[in-house]
């Protein structure tokens, strides 16, 4: 081997240990928990003993028949859809009021963004006792302890918490659109619905394909409100499919079934993701 | 009606909403507040009005109690080391991955970049299970080394945004003079990252600070609970000492109330960076 080329190799090597710890975390933290989670779906295992029976296929057949399994996947569904749409619709809003300049409007963008650095646990205890002491102001009993209202009460506190990030990006997508658009347009005689729909909804689709399938994943994962304000209920209305799938790794010691729960979710979320991501791209592209 | 009339109007109809928006935005704040500024009788009695007097009890009992400053102790740790590492990690792998650009690197960036999508649900036992056989579970350590690795792929993400609009000439220059590329990443390349590396620290921190999910998993004993943790068994175990629980909780986020007012330009820099230029 000449010189020249164990110089090569030499910088290679240096180069690669700019990425080696990451490269190692990655794998212990990640990586192996993927794997060895996998292995774990064709065992009934209960998280703590030393034997694990080979059960094959069985977790795998228990899911595709769990009736159970129904509910939590509504709960999800219902949340990652009303979260999605509602934080994205208002937060789009509240970009286009606060686009303009006037005074005091820094105030305001601050106060909507505010809610985004405080922790999920105070999140949800400041709104278990505004469900309870603002609303029995006006009457209202708290949609935390209805079966049929828990979900609507735990999507205004995620609403609450992220429309402050949305009106964000779509802000800095807002300011991106040249103003030559909208001249050019008010001299045609466009009003404003027809500048919104013509002009400023394609120009700012980049924001829409990060944003959507941002909320969905959110909605996916939705966990902690779950955990925090209602523990699953009343009568496990309020139980997430990440809620439903902790349960069987912990509380029930339930570990095969639960991994099996739970890599099937992973390919499911992981599929929507690139799925959606994929159709928004395509329209970014038509518009 | 003419036109500045028209416009006057509609400005004045624009601020009145974001008004009484702002207002539904600070009702929760309002109500710890009441809470944690009230003595219990003094709340049993106004409820939610005004609080007339300032009452700092609360504060002063939160303070007192025994965990309260070991759990402040382990969230700043925490924080700092998470971030530490994430800021020396995270830079110097998407340094690499956009300088080589070729398909292992690419490849490598592509699995980083997985983890953002996967819910931690789906590792999470396995994880728990391998960081209790290296004894770590329960310790700052171990719940440190965790959320580098569940952090990492999003950090990456955007400090490969921002490296690629680093011109790559001065670097070449700095090769020729006979320098490595450690020495030119911490000499040359780094330091025109702190943009980045600010927005990095700043999200990092309040993740960090913030993180429930992780902590609940990794580190639940009591001594080595950083304070969400800490509030959510507060709530619970005190729910008859609910105004000292929102004392202690406004404390707590005092740190991320001052980050947020001092470093907003960073977050929202950060948290946009993926939309806008894509």
């Amino acid at each position: 081997m000449g010189s020249k080329q164990i110089r090569k190799i030499k910088a290679e090597l240096l180069d690669f240990i700019f990425i080696f710890p990451a490269i190692i975390i990655f794998t212990i933290i990640i990586i192996i928990p993927l794997i060895s989670g996998f292995k774990y779906t064709f065992t009934d295992w209960n998280g703590m003993s030393k034997v694990m029976n080979p059960v094959g296929l069985k977790n795998y057949i228990k899911l595709f028949s769990d009736k159970n399994l129904i509910l939590p996947i509504r709960n999800t569904m219902i949340f990652t859809i009303v979260t999605m749409v509602a934080i994205n619709v208002l937060g789009l809003g509240l970009a286009l009021l606060v686009e303009h300049e006037f005074k005091g409007v820094n105030i305001i963008k601050s106060i909507i963004f505010i809610p985004l650095v405080v922790s999920l646990v105070l999140v949800s205890y400041m709104w278990m006792y505004v469900y309870n002491d603002f609303f029995s102001l006006f009457g209202w009993s708290s949609p935390l302890i209805s079966a049929k209202t828990v979900l609507m009460g735990l999507c205004a506190m995620a609403i609450w918490k992220e429309i402050g990030l949305a009106m964000m990006i779509y802000l800095a997508a807002l300011k991106g659109v040249s103003s030559d658009f909208y001249e050019a347009a008010t001299i045609d005689g466009a009003n404003f619905f027809q500048k919104f729909w013509n002009i400023t909804i394609p120009m700012i689709a980049p924001a829409f394909t990060y944003c959507i399938p941002l909320w969905i994943a959110g909605g996916f994962r939705m966990y902690d409100y779950s955990y925090i304000a209602t523990s699953g209920g009343p009568a496990h209305a309020s139980e997430s499919m990440a809620f439903y799938i902790y349960q069987y790794l912990f509380p029930f010691n339930k570990v095969g079934y639960g991994q099996t729960m739970a890599v099937i979710y992973l390919i499911f979320c992981i599929v929507v993701s690139n799925i959606i991501t994929r159709l928004l791209r395509k329209r970014e592209v038509e518009m | 009606m003419n036109k500045k009339m028209k416009r006057r109007v509609s400005t004045a109809a624009r601020v009145m909403v974001l008004c009484i928006f702002s207002l539904i935005c600070l009702a929760p704040f309002y109500v710890a507040i009441c809470y944690a500024f009230k003595s219990k009788s003094e709340f049993a009695k106004t409820r939610l009005a005004f609080p007339t007097s300032v009452y700092l009890e609360n504060f002063r009992s939160a303070f007192a109690l025994k965990n309260y400053f070991n759990s402040v102790k382990n969230s700043v740790i925490v924080a700092a080391f998470v971030v530490f590492f994430i800021v020396f990690i995270c830079s110097m792998s998407a340094y690499i991955i956009i300088r080589k650009n070729n398909r292992v690197y690419n490849f490598i960036f592509y699995v980083f970049q997985m983890v953002i999508l996967i819910p931690f649900q789906t590792i999470m036992f396995p994880l728990y299970k391998e960081i209790s056989s290296m004894h770590a579970l329960n310790t700052i350590w171990g719940q440190i080394f965790t959320e580098i690795g569940v952090y990492m792929g999003y950090y990456v993400f955007l400090y490969t945004g921002f490296i690629k609009g680093v011109p790559i000439a001065l670097e070449e220059a700095a090769s020729i003079d006979g320098c490595n590329r450690f020495q030119i990443f911490y000499k040359i390349v780094f330091p025109l990252l702190k943009p980045i590396t600010m927005t990095v620290i700043v999200l990092c921190f309040l993740a960090s600070w913030n993180d429930f999910f992780l902590p609940m998993i990794m580190c639940q004993k009591e001594t080595a609970r950083t304070l969400p943790l800490m509030q959510f068994y507060f709530f619970g175990e005190y729910s008859n000492e609910i105004n000292m629980a929102f004392a202690a909780a406004l404390i707590a986020m005092i740190p991320t109330v001052i980050v947020y007012f001092l470093a907003q330009k960073y977050i929202v820099e950060g948290m946009t960076a993926g939309a806008v230029k894509s």
